[in-house]
């Protein structure tokens, strides 16, 4: 897994080329990027720790390919899905370079780069600064704390952001 | 069979097209970039084949850059281990609220990189800190100390980056602990060992491979650590004091608007980062083989 930085420039002039700067797409393409390469190593991990007979065991019960995946093979697999959701989720809601360099407009600016905007401002008001904080930090600490649990077992197949 | 290959194809079809387009092609694009002359905005492009590798082999910058991220990646690496692993084996014994400190300790790993470089800019503050007015209270030091300053600021960020990243070093190493089996810590026992011993003797080489996996993983991302280095520097006059190569790559092409020559430093990274582990995991595996 590489860093970001070593792969912004050509992703932007590649973004630039296709005509999407300043899209939330760009974001969405970016971020996929980044993340496709661990959840596949994470999810791979995850299923092949599945037993292959319960997925025999419900064809042969008279369910088709997908019922068996979707009913036997997916909720076994669910930690892993967490894992690889949160790993997702945690990156592209920290990201600062991709949204700095990709996102010029006040109206799609994320918020790890619209905080640092206020740090910019003329007069630095430390008070709005933490509060601005607090609130991007809120979703970020729910959404783990909702789904902690299943981390421990996740992290433990591989690592997880830089 | 051959029905199920078809199949299996088919699924991976998405994520091979993606990783193609977004990943392959941007590296071999950005190597090809490297080797010319190219304006971040306008089209403007000239060759000059590896001028640039050479241009930056008598750069000074580049040299600074260079030592600045080995002193940031070798002094993060080095205390995350000496915080996160006493951690982990802190947190693998019993005892009341272990579930509760857990989340604790990985709440700095939470949180956006922003608000815990706001955090300690705030509390590393030199006139209103937390850091300095206790230093001061406890008679350490006679005045305020600038740990933004240019004398401190590098100090200043591997705190940050180290209470930032530690959790990482925690969360591994305790999985890991958690599946060694009870038995051979009751034979050590047994066998008369004490808390170092077995620590030494059982943990030590149990743990062995995910400290492997930890130390290249974290010296790998703290060297091309981005953000918290170019948040924690602002764009004030400090910031040429603990400028990295991540950094340096950015200005290069977003800055001087130099795209060509930030493609290059893009390069030279993969370059190290490749032979390093490379290195790496030759000396591992000659380890390996010894023990």
């Amino acid at each position: 897994m590489f860093a970001p930085v070593m792969i912004i420039i050509p992703f932007y002039i590649l973004v630039k080329q296709l005509g999407i700067v300043n899209t939330r797409l760009a974001l969405v393409l970016s971020y996929t990027t980044f993340c496709l390469p661990f959840c596949l190593w994470l999810l791979r991990a995850f299923f092949e720790s599945i037993p292959l007979e319960l997925e025999e065991a419900a064809m042969v019960d008279g369910a088709g390919r997908a019922r068996a995946v979707w009913h036997v093979v997916l909720p076994l697999a669910l930690p892993g899905l967490i894992a690889a959701a949160i790993f997702t989720f945690i990156l592209a809601y920290n990201d600062f370079l991709f949204a700095l360099v990709l996102i010029t407009s006040e109206e799609l600016k994320t918020l790890p780069v619209g905080v640092n905007d206020l740090f910019n401002a003329t007069i630095v008001d430390w008070g709005m600064i933490m509060a601005a904080g607090v609130m991007i930090t809120l979703p970020a600490v729910l959404f783990f704390a909702g789904v902690q649990r299943y981390l421990v077992q996740g992290w433990g197949a591989g690592g997880v952001k830089g | 069979m051959r029905q199920n290959a078809v199949a299996g194809w088919l699924l991976l079809a998405p994520s091979l097209l993606l990783l193609g387009g977004l990943v392959v092609f941007p590296v071999l694009y950005n190597a090809w970039i490297s080797l010319f002359d190219k304006h971040a905005f306008l089209p403007v492009q000239r060759f000059v084949g590896l001028g640039h590798y050479v241009y930056f082999a008598h750069d000074e910058e580049f040299w600074n850059s260079f030592g600045h991220g080995l002193v940031y990646a070798g002094a993060t690496l080095v205390l995350q281990l000496a915080v996160g692993i006493p951690t982990a084996l802190l947190l693998n014994e019993g005892f009341r609220g272990r579930t509760l400190l857990r989340g604790v300790v990985l709440f700095p790993y939470v949180i956006p990189t922003i608000v815990a470089v706001m955090l300690w800019k705030w509390l590393l503050n030199d006139s209103y800190g937390l850091v300095n007015h206790l230093l001061i209270a406890a008679g350490a030091v006679r005045g305020p100390v600038a740990w933004l300053g240019k004398d401190w600021i590098m100090t200043s960020l591997v705190i940050t980056s180290v209470w930032q990243f530690f959790p990482f070093v925690v969360v591994t190493y305790l999985a890991r602990l958690q599946t060694i089996p009870p038995e051979l810590y009751e034979a050590a026992t047994v066998d008369g060992a004490g808390a170092w011993r077995r620590f030494r003797h059982v943990t030590l080489p149990q743990t062995r491979s995910v400290l492997f996996v930890i130390v290249l993983l974290r010296s790998i991302w703290m060297f091309t650590k981005f953000d918290t280095v170019w948040l924690m520097a602002g764009d004030g006059g400090v910031s040429r004091y603990i400028r990295t190569l991540p950094v340096y790559a950015y200005a290069r092409s977003f800055t001087y608007l130099q795209a060509g020559m930030g493609a290059a430093l893009a390069v030279i990274m993969f370059v190290m980062l490749i032979v390093a582990t490379a290195v790496y995991f030759r000396v591992f595996e000659r380890e390996e083989a010894m023990s």
